[in-house]
């Protein structure tokens, strides 16, 4: 029970790995991540879609943890 | 090549917009066709093999984009950045709202939900209609290929335009009715008793609409984009794409009428797909029309890839829709005729 959170430390830590570890490489060697962000979407336009993002999953992650919390509290079906 | 490639892009587009189509019109007319818990979850059967599936082909037809014409891609995605994030919102929204609903028996949850379901559903539809009118229309574009529409300028057609005008909020509404006929014929189709005696009336009531705007729509994009008329002059044979929807939408009627709603929903797919044909038709060899000064306008030979890489996306391209078809031949044999009857102590 105590190893409920690793997988999603582990795949968390691989993603972050990969993103971080990428950088300053939109494609290593060929590109840089600043030459690759589109110049017609602003600051404002990025932002907007990120706390857009950061909100629904939120939402989401609050709406999950309900749920499970209420499937584990119900207990297995009785056989 | 390239030609073969704007076909293959429109054709993912269609096979998106017919599938998807009946879980979204089935969605719009969810709250209003089903009372009562039974009938909202008879409804939510209705689409429930289906609906995760058709909407992957949204990810082909934009992925066989990205691949085929990679400029266009990149300009669009960020001149329509706004209104592609609130899509895909709107489509989170709708796939929770199906996924969600049965978990928690509650009279807050449920209607909860369902109220989000119609509503990301109707959303979606109009925003898909105003995609395709922004797209037939033209948007400002710059001496590079690109441009950033605001949402509305001055709700005119040319020069510095908006996500919104008057054409593009009726291309909208034209499709939000032409999904609405054609979730409710599929929810007519795959259901029993009070459902189904209520999409059919819906379908009946929205074929008339689908109808009137799809004259008004016709007129104004003639009147809009002479790209249009010109290509139709030019290719006669292309005639045949509004001839197929001609025919079909009369063949839907007549079907619905006859109380066949198989053969209804399948010329609903077929007035659908001539349509899409037909903006495609009209829009050769555009691809994103220029709202302002016409050769600034990106065509198939602006944007696409180079030919070796859509000869490899060829032979890729060509094996994967085929084993994806064949999957959904198979999912809905599967599930075949299979009708979803009220409970019984209704009957």
């Amino acid at each position: 029970m105590l190893s409920l959170p690793f997988p999603y430390i582990a795949t968390t830590a691989g993603w972050i790995t990969a993103e971080v570890g990428r950088q300053p490489w939109l494609i290593y060697g060929l590109m840089r991540t600043d030459q690759g962000a589109s110049m017609n979407v602003s600051a404002g336009n990025a932002l907007f879609s990120l706390i857009g993002f950061m909100g629904m999953y939120t939402l989401l992650s609050v709406l999950f943890l309900f749920l499970v919390g209420r499937e584990i509290a119900h207990g297995p079906e009785a056989e | 090549m390239e030609t073969l490639w704007f076909c293959l892009v429109a054709v993912a587009l269609a096979a998106y917009v017919v599938l998807d189509g009946f879980d979204l019109g089935a969605g719009i007319i969810h709250l209003g066709v089903a009372r009562n818990d039974e009938e909202r979850k008879q409804v939510l059967a209705a689409i429930g093999p289906y609906w995760d599936g058709n909407e992957v082909w949204l990810l082909a037809a934009g992925g066989t984009l990205f691949m085929a014409f990679p400029s266009l891609y990149s300009s669009a995605f960020s001149g329509f950045y706004l209104p592609l994030m609130m899509v895909l919102w709107l489509l989170m929204l709708r796939g929770i709202a199906i996924e969600f609903r049965g978990h928690i028996d509650s009279p807050v949850w449920k209607p909860l939900w369902d109220v989000v379901f119609t509503g990301a559903s109707a959303l979606l539809a109009i925003f898909f209609g105003a995609a395709l009118g922004n797209v037939v229309r033209g948007v400002s574009l710059n001496a590079k290929g690109e441009f950033f529409l605001p949402l509305w300028t001055n709700f005119g057609v040319k020069g510095e335009v908006g996500i919104l005008d008057w054409y593009t909020i009726t291309v909208g509404l034209l499709a939000y009715v032409t999904l609405t006929q054609h979730g409710a014929l599929w929810v007519a189709w795959k259901t029993q008793g009070e459902v189904q005696r209520r999409s059919r009336r819906v379908a009946r009531i929205a074929w008339w609409t689908v109808v009137a705007l799809t004259i008004l729509t016709t007129a104004m994009t003639l009147n809009i984009q002479p790209q249009v008329g010109a290509n139709l002059r030019l290719h006669l044979w292309g005639s045949i794409f509004p001839i197929i929807s001609v025919v079909s939408l009369v063949g839907t009627w007549i079907f619905l009428r006859r109380s066949q709603d198989l053969r209804a929903f399948l010329c609903s797919c077929g007035f659908i797909a001539g349509m899409l044909a037909s903006a495609a038709l009209g829009l050769y060899p555009y691809v994103l029309p220029s709202s302002g000064d016409p050769s600034l306008g990106l065509t198939i030979e602006r944007t696409a890839a180079g030919p070796y890489g859509l000869r490899m996306g060829l032979m890729w391209w060509i094996p994967g829709v085929l084993l994806a078809a064949g999957y959904f031949v198979f999912l809905y044999r599967h599930f075949g005729v299979a009708r979803f009857s009220p409970p019984r102590d209704e009957a």
